[in-house]
């Protein structure tokens, strides 16, 4: 009886572990885009400390900082949108056709992730819609995307945090002031002597928060999409 | 398995459905559609993908053959001339791109075998009974990491690794340990990107894990659970096995995923300091870049992607046995 208790002590101390690493990062980045230069300069750091929303007011005043925000949002959800126009009919022929070469094109598609809900659609629905006369693109448009609307979703999120995240191929090919894309932005506050640690901590939570609250809101299926794009 | 099935269950429908729709029946066996179907479904991404993916790889394998920098004015002037294998010799015979390399395989297995340790705890916890709302929160959790702009997670961890300012020297202290200059030393720079990087991706493996756990059917699980009080035999004997596929796809995934890693470090370290964290695609990114030396930079890329290949190679064999 003694051991029962401990070991569910222990479990609740790990899970309480466990939450406590996976949000810390991001708490101390919120928190820190809170604090004034004093506080942020503090050595050792605080914890407690009277919050202020001075460093949004200034990137919001930063024009660099809103234009990057849109840009993001102009490349996510065209990127998005693209995806999914491309992917979800790509998908369907993976999850329901057999064909040659099929196992090769596989493993090139990220619409991987659409496939399994696809899949469990009872493929009888495909059948008896055929009898009525439906062509391959009614059952395609009328059966399997209203039914696969949950994975496509998923996979649309997956589409849009993708892109929304990506710094490489941003850094390397814009030039242009006017163009470059919020992790961009806040990379390049990261030169000269003294760094302004609350407005890059503002910039960062304001580039991490539309992605994180998109993907808490949907995290039941994130796993689901996740794990099925990584084990199938 | 499940897809015989299915495909077994198509054929015996086409065979009513086939007279209906005229024109698919030619063929024997034919499962109801035509012939040319999935090819219209497929064309627009793969068409798609031929673009942003094979142009650039030619025209990278292209450049790879010539002298090819775009600040000498020289080469410009001569037409970016084909010099055969001789930027591949170059590469295959720069110390600096087999340290970065090698660095990127000590990177691979320092961070992996944690993030698989940590990951089956953390599944093992979450899939145990007991405090659901804890154990909920706790999962959701976990996309918090997944979700954050790998950029961002190096100005983060600038910030806590900071010498004189930084929370990661504070809790040290409190557990006894002297602060250091994290990002300002070789060893410390290397432990402190692994840090943030194991921070970002044991949720990853975690749920993983997790979702294999929960494929063990219930019925069997109690039986065992009954049979045994060891959570160390019902780890080995059931629950393994069905963490198999998982562990594949980690290993799969991650390998590509750090032979890519740059956004964090290059945001974090830059490569440094010196070269202790200059995994390989910081310093591709660097030749290609800053050095604007293309030829060289695509040559590397170039091997890079016949690696990523042969590597991806190996697993799918291994993984396909394993979904069959």
């Amino acid at each position: 009886m003694g051991g029962r208790s401990v070991g569910r002590a222990l479990h609740a101390l790990g899970l309480l572990l466990v939450l406590g690493f996976a949000v810390f990062p991001s708490y101390w980045m919120v928190t820190s885009s809170l604090k004034e230069q004093t506080d942020l300069l503090a050595s050792p750091p605080v914890w407690f400390f009277r919050p202020t929303l001075a460093n949004y007011l200034d990137i919001f005043a930063d024009q660099r900082v809103t234009t990057a925000v849109l840009n993001s949002m102009i490349v996510s959800t065209a990127t998005t949108v693209l995806a999914v126009l491309l992917g979800t009919p790509a998908a369907y022929a993976l999850a329901r056709f057999e064909f040659r070469g099929k196992k090769d094109l596989w493993f090139w598609f990220i619409s991987n992730r659409m496939i399994s809900p696809i899949r469990s659609i009872p493929p009888d629905l495909e059948q008896s819609a055929r009898l009525e006369g439906a062509n391959q693109f009614d059952i395609f448009w009328r059966i399997y995307l209203p039914l696969g609307a949950p994975g496509v979703a998923v996979s649309a999120i997956f589409a849009f945090i993708f892109s929304w995240n990506e710094l490489l191929y941003a850094l390397v090919l814009i030039t242009s002031q006017g163009l470059k894309t919020a992790p961009v932005v806040a990379t390049n506050f990261m030169s000269g002597y003294e760094l302004p640690w609350g407005k890059i901590m503002a910039t960062g939570t304001i580039i991490v928060l539309p992605v994180t609250v998109f993907a808490l809101v949907v995290s039941r299926h994130m796993v689901r999409g996740l794990t099925m794009g990584a084990t199938k | 398995m499940t897809s015989s099935a299915t495909r077994s269950q198509d054929d015996r429908i086409t065979a009513t459905a086939g007279q209906t729709t005229a024109g698919n029946t030619k063929r024997r066996h034919h499962p109801g559609y035509g012939r040319w179907t999935p090819f219209w479904f497929l064309a627009p991404a793969v068409i798609a993908l031929l673009m942003i993916g094979i142009y650039p790889t030619l025209f990278a394998l292209a450049t790879s053959f010539r002298r090819y920098n775009i600040t000498r004015r020289a080469d410009l002037l001569d037409g970016y001339p084909f010099v055969g294998l001789n930027n591949y010799i170059g590469v295959l015979t720069d110390q600096t791109f087999w340290d970065s390399l090698l660095l990127t395989g000590r990177f691979y297995l320092m961070v992996v075998p944690i993030q698989i340790l940590l990951g089956i705890c953390i599944a093992l916890m979450l899939h145990r009974p007991g405090f659901g709302m804890l154990r909920a929160i706790t999962r959701v959790s976990l996309v918090v990491p997944l979700a954050t702009t790998y950029a961002v997670v190096g100005l983060v961890g600038r910030l806590i690794f900071n010498r004189d300012f930084g929370v990661a020297n504070q809790m040290l202290g409190w557990l006894g340990i002297a602060s250091s200059d994290w990002l300002g030393n070789p060893t410390g720079a290397f432990i402190a990107v692994a840090v943030m990087d194991i921070w970002q991706w044991t949720p990853f493996v975690a749920l993983i894990f997790l979702a294999g756990l929960s494929m063990v059917p219930v019925d069997i699980e109690e039986a065992a659970r009954l049979e045994t009080k060891s959570h160390w035999a019902l780890l080995r004997h059931v629950q393994l096995p069905y963490l198999l596929p998982g562990l594949t796809a980690v290993l799969i995934l991650r390998s590509a995923d750090i032979l890519k890693l740059f956004d964090m470090v290059f945001v974090m370290t830059r490569g440094g300091p010196g070269s202790a964290t200059d995994l390989v695609s910081v310093y591709v990114q660097r030749v290609g870049f800053k050095v604007f030396d293309l030829g060289v930079a695509s040559a590397q890329a170039i091997l890079l992607l016949i690696l990523t290949i042969l590597l991806s190679r190996l697993y799918i064999r291994v993984f396909y046995r394993e979904i069959d």
